[in-house]
């Protein structure tokens, strides 16, 4: 019977033996402890005896094939007999249910990814020569690593994503999507407000030691109207709703480094001119980039004006957890039917969007018509 | 080393050193001031006496769990020994190793050891050390005839010889292995005998005669100081109290006691002998007893007075924790 | 650097702190014939012909000479043939070795390395294939060292040498061979010192010797799952670096430990539980042990491959504890 010949260990850490040469040829007779190759180990060059004898029938282990230790080297039997036509072992077979792989890991991606790098681009030491993370480490570590911006179209500039607007981008997306937002919109005449602000300007400066913008006294108006319509000035924290005693207005303000929104704390008792001189100050210190957390912090609802920057009407977006938000455009001249007759009046549009789990639209409704009835007269408060 | 009348006087008065120290230490146990096991030596003075007569300071010696006889000969303090039976904080060991491991490695004497036959092995291994620093120093391995049976007895002494190292081994036959008499374990009568099996010199002599046990060792220590290797010698000898603290002694008669005490003492045997010599006059002898006598109590009063050990010393000394190298 | 073999890196260890030190010196069994079965010690019987010992087989009086040779000032590196023969010197190890420094209330030192060639080789069964680290680590007074790249085997086996104090020294008989970087210039790792092989940000890994190379296998084959693990070796696991480890759990939220002994009682159990009484808070699964299962080593290679863990243990581990 042919016997299978295998490579054994000759020592305590032999792992692979190269085979040096052959003494025999296929077909050659042999004694048992006749010499019939030389393999390298690790550490020497052993000659073979043969462990039987025989006909060397085939050669399987080539000259200066490194074999693991237990691979066939030969099989020998008697003559002509045929060497069984079996694999050298039985090769694993890859799972049928796994999935075709990409050639880049999910991992070494991420990482190329946050590195601006185009793994596509890597070479592969991974199984299969697929892109790892530590192929992308080597890249960067080396200085290797090609640029994504590479495949970026001519004329555009990437700019990564950060700081600020990296923060703002995660919590408005997540505010978008928990939020369900609606939006209702009122037109108010704003011509009396301006009228007093017209007549008092000088006293109001006198007594504040500030002027007072239009926008101080929307927030004045604002806060009055709240406090007739407690609904709106909620927040929703962890599925419960809270409801703020107090009315603490948060203001947008714009700043070279984009958006703030301080906050004007007890508007709700406050007068014009507490608002006018909290709104002066809070204005200065963003400019200096002075503001303090205590500043940013604690606001009920929101108030965001684009009036100054010519814009008549938007759809503000919530400032969470708050309720609502109003948004105010410009004071601009516009016809108007009084009667029967056009005339030219002070129009501004306020839009309020409010977060529908916390509160409804018909709250929002009142809130918006007494917020114009304050406006449109002004007599009893300012 | 030969024996002259001055060395005699000092093994002399080491004799009655052990012999009083371990008395008091015996008392202190029944006063509660010293605590566990307590191996005494008493009864086995002049094999101790009679092997470190001949050692010099940087010599070694490796004990057993009976010891204090051991390093009071080769030189150690009796103070802080004593404190170290009490466990002060100024025992040799600082309370942390007690009868069965007092050591002062100041001294070379590498301490009693709690496993029979454990010292062999690294009492031979210091013999290594001074063979390959080329030293002339020379290593004692005290241990019992119970030690005889174990297999670390026979891997030592093997490598001892295999490589001729300058060591001694010193088998203190007193005839019993704990609580059993060794003719009902052992099947050789002397332990001398097996010095046969590693090709060395083996000699059994009279362990209550000190000057017996002080000669066979001065020629084995010669031997393995001029680097001919290892030699064994059994002195055969006799303890006067039990094994430890706890031992019923059913198996010896009080008569057979008495009778070592009475026929074969050690102090006695040798003080006939000197003053055959004319070497210690009565007078002498009083005086030497007396002096002995102040030494253990000014030990004992320095084992009183010592501090007991801060309880945060029992998290210290398990490893050289300053010890550092940088990457 | 040069790249050598796991092996090589020992010789080299060896041979640098024997011509720096006249106090260390070789002994054991074979040390001399063959360079020993390792060749871990060739050459040195022609350098050094007075500092190596080759013995009778007697392994208590090896470990015990070498305590004493140790205690008398000089620094012996001490080769166990297989870590399972160490059992037959365990007093000399446990109560000799270990315990001298503090018997003698810090007047002794005992300098000792035993070096310990364990875990499966060739398939020699249950008597020549053992771990044990995890008893060695349950001593006071023993340093347990499990190096598992060429360069950490340098490093550790020259501090090693230097130590105060006696030193299990690992030595994976299937890592002898493996190859890694080691610098050419002198260096020395501290005990103590975790090194994070493989940074990440999903699971921490901790792998003891030939396991940290599995789980870096398995961290390639993770990130198909899209799971980034951090792969931490202890290098030493008495004195062992809790903090690193800890740091790197609170890091992930996730651990895994992985050894070739068993886990019953080992040193993945004595990780996992630190890793519980301090990062609990930052644990977002219960760690997982993987481990040999609690069976003497087999000898028919089917069986014993089957209960040395392997990559794709590390990797199903790593699913489950980040599922």
């Amino acid at each position: 019977m042919a016997t299978r010949f295998r490579l054994a260990a000759f020592g305590h850490t032999m792992e692979v033996g190269r085979v040096v040469e052959w003494k025999v040829s296929e077909g050659d007779e042999i004694k048992e402890g006749d010499e019939i190759l030389s393999v390298e180990t690790d550490k020497a060059v052993v000659d073979v005896e043969s462990p039987l004898g025989g006909v060397i029938l085939k050669i399987v282990g080539q000259a200066d094939q490194e074999l693991p230790v237990g691979a066939t080297l030969a099989w020998i039997g008697d003559a002509g007999e045929e060497v069984p036509d079996e694999p050298e072992e039985p090769v694993a077979a890859a799972p049928a249910d796994s999935p075709p792989k990409e050639r880049v890991t999910p991992v070494a991606r991420r990482l190329a990814d946050r590195n601006g790098i185009d793994a596509d681009a890597l070479e592969g030491t991974g199984p299969g020569g697929r892109v790892t993370k530590e192929d992308v480490q080597n890249a960067i570590e080396s200085g290797t690593a090609p640029k994504k911006e590479d495949e970026v179209p001519e004329g555009v500039e990437v700019i990564p994503l950060a700081g600020i607007r990296k923060v703002a981008a995660e919590r408005l997306s997540a505010n978008w999507a928990q939020a369900p937002q609606v939006t209702e919109g009122i037109e108010v005449d704003f011509s009396a407000c301006l009228a007093a602000r017209q007549d008092k300007r000088d006293s109001w400066k006198k007594e504040f030691g500030v002027e007072p913008t239009i926008n101080d006294i929307i927030l004045l108006a604002t806060a009055r109207a709240l406090k007739d319509n407690p609904a709106l000035n909620v927040a929703l924290v962890d599925s419960a709703i809270h409801q703020f005693a107090h009315i603490n207005l948060n203001v947008a303000v714009d700043t070279e480094e984009g958006l703030t929104v301080p906050v004007v704390k007890g508007a709700g008792d406050a007068g014009l001119g507490d608002i006018a001189k909290a709104v002066a100050e809070l204005a200065e210190k963003a400019r200096n980039r002075r503001l303090s957390p205590d500043d940013l912090e604690g606001g009920t609802f929101t108030v965001t004006n684009l009036g100054g920057m010519g814009v008549d009407w938007f759809t503000p977006v919530l400032n969470p957890p708050q309720a609502a938000i109003l948004g105010v455009g410009r004071v601009r001249r516009a016809p108007v039917v009084e009667g029967d007759d056009v005339v030219v009046r002070d129009r501004v549009t306020f839009v309020l969007s409010f977060d529908h789990r916390v509160v409804d639209g018909a709250p929002c409704a009142r809130f918006l018509s007494r917020l114009k009835e304050l406006i449109e007269d002004p007599s009893s408060w300012l | 080393m030969a024996l002259t009348e001055e060395l005699a006087k000092k093994m002399y008065t080491d004799m009655w050193r052990i012999r009083m120290f371990e008395e008091e230490a015996n008392r202190q146990l029944g006063l509660g001031n010293v605590v566990g096991a307590l191996h005494l030596y008493c009864g086995e003075e002049a094999v101790a006496v009679g092997v470190c007569s001949n050692l010099r300071d940087d010599d070694y010696i490796v004990g057993t769990h009976r010891s204090h006889g051991h390093c009071l000969a080769k030189g150690a303090d009796m103070e802080h020994t004593m404190a170290e039976l009490f466990g002060k904080a100024d025992g040799t060991c600082s309370g942390k190793g007690g009868s069965m491991h007092v050591a002062d490695l100041s001294l070379n004497i590498l301490g009693a050891n709690g496993i029979v036959a454990g010292g062999l092995g690294p009492g031979t291994g210091t013999a290594l050390a001074s063979k390959i620093r080329k030293s002339d120093q020379v290593s004692v391995c005290f241990f019992g005839d119970g030690a005889a049976a174990r297999g670390t007895f026979h891997e030592a002494i093997t490598m001892g010889a295999l490589w001729n190292l300058p060591v001694v081994y010193v088998c203190e036959n007193n005839g019993f292995q704990q609580w059993v008499r060794r003719e009902t374990v052992a099947v050789v009568d002397s332990v001398a005998t097996m010095a046969g099996s590693y090709g060395i010199p083996g000699v059994s002599v009279d362990g209550q005669n000190v000057v017996e046990v002080h000669e066979a060792v001065s020629e084995a220590v010669d031997r393995a100081r001029r680097g001919e290797g290892p030699s064994l010698i059994e002195a055969r000898t006799y303890r006067y109290f039990g094994h430890s603290p706890g031992d019923l002694e059913e198996y010896r008669t009080r008569d057979e006691v008495e009778d070592w005490r009475t026929n074969r003492d050690p102090i006695n045997t040798f003080r006939a002998y000197m003053e055959e010599r004319q070497w210690l006059t009565e007078r002498e002898d009083e005086e030497i007893q007396e002096a002995t006598s102040a030494e253990v109590t000014k030990a004992v009063k320095f084992a009183e007075d010592s501090a007991v050990p801060g309880i945060e010393e029992a998290l210290t000394d398990v490893v050289d924790t300053a010890w550092r190298v940088e990457a | 650097m040069s790249t050598i073999t796991f092996r090589d890196a020992l010789h080299s260890a060896i041979h640098e702190e024997m011509a720096r030190d006249d106090s260390v010196f070789v002994i054991g069994e074979d040390v001399i014939a063959q360079g020993g079965p390792y060749t871990v010690t060739e050459g040195v019987v022609d350098k050094y012909p007075d500092r190596i010992f080759q013995t009778p087989i007697a392994e208590a009086g090896i470990v015990g000479l070498g305590v004493g040779a140790a205690l008398a000032g000089m620094r012996p590196v001490v080769e166990i043939m297989y870590l399972d023969f160490i059992t037959c010197a365990m007093d000399e190890v446990v109560n000799q070795a270990a315990k001298m420094r503090y018997m003698t209330g810090g007047q002794a030192s005992v300098p000792i390395v035993i070096r310990l060639p364990c875990g499966l080789g060739r398939y020699v069964a249950a008597q020549h294939s053992q771990i044990m680290e995890s008893w060695f680590m349950h001593v006071p007074g023993l340093q347990v060292v499990v190096p598992s790249t060429p360069k950490d085997a340098k490093g550790l086996l020259k501090t090693a040498v230097r130590s105060p104090d006696p030193v299990m020294f690992m030595e994976y008989k299937r890592i002898y061979t493996s190859e890694g970087e080691v610098p050419d210039e002198e260096f020395l790792i501290p005990f103590g010192e975790a090194e994070v092989k493989r940074e990440g940000e999903d699971a921490t890994v901790i792998g003891i010797g030939p396991m940290v190379g599995k789980s870096l296998e398995a961290g390639v084959l993770l990130e198909d799952d899209g799971f980034d693990i951090e792969v931490v070796d202890p290098r030493t696991l008495s004195p062992l670096d809790t903090d690193t480890i800890c740091e790197s759990v609170r890091k992930t939220g996730r651990a895994v430990v992985c050894e070739e002994d068993s886990s019953f009682a080992g040193t993945g159990a004595e990780i996992a539980a630190m890793i519980a009484e301090s990062c609990f808070k930052d644990l977002q699964a219960p760690v997982i042990r993987v481990g040999m299962p609690h069976v003497p080593m087999p000898f028919a290679p089917s069986l014993a491959d089957s209960v040395v863990p392997r990559v794709d243990d590390v990797v199903d581990a790593v699913r489950r504890v980040i599922a």
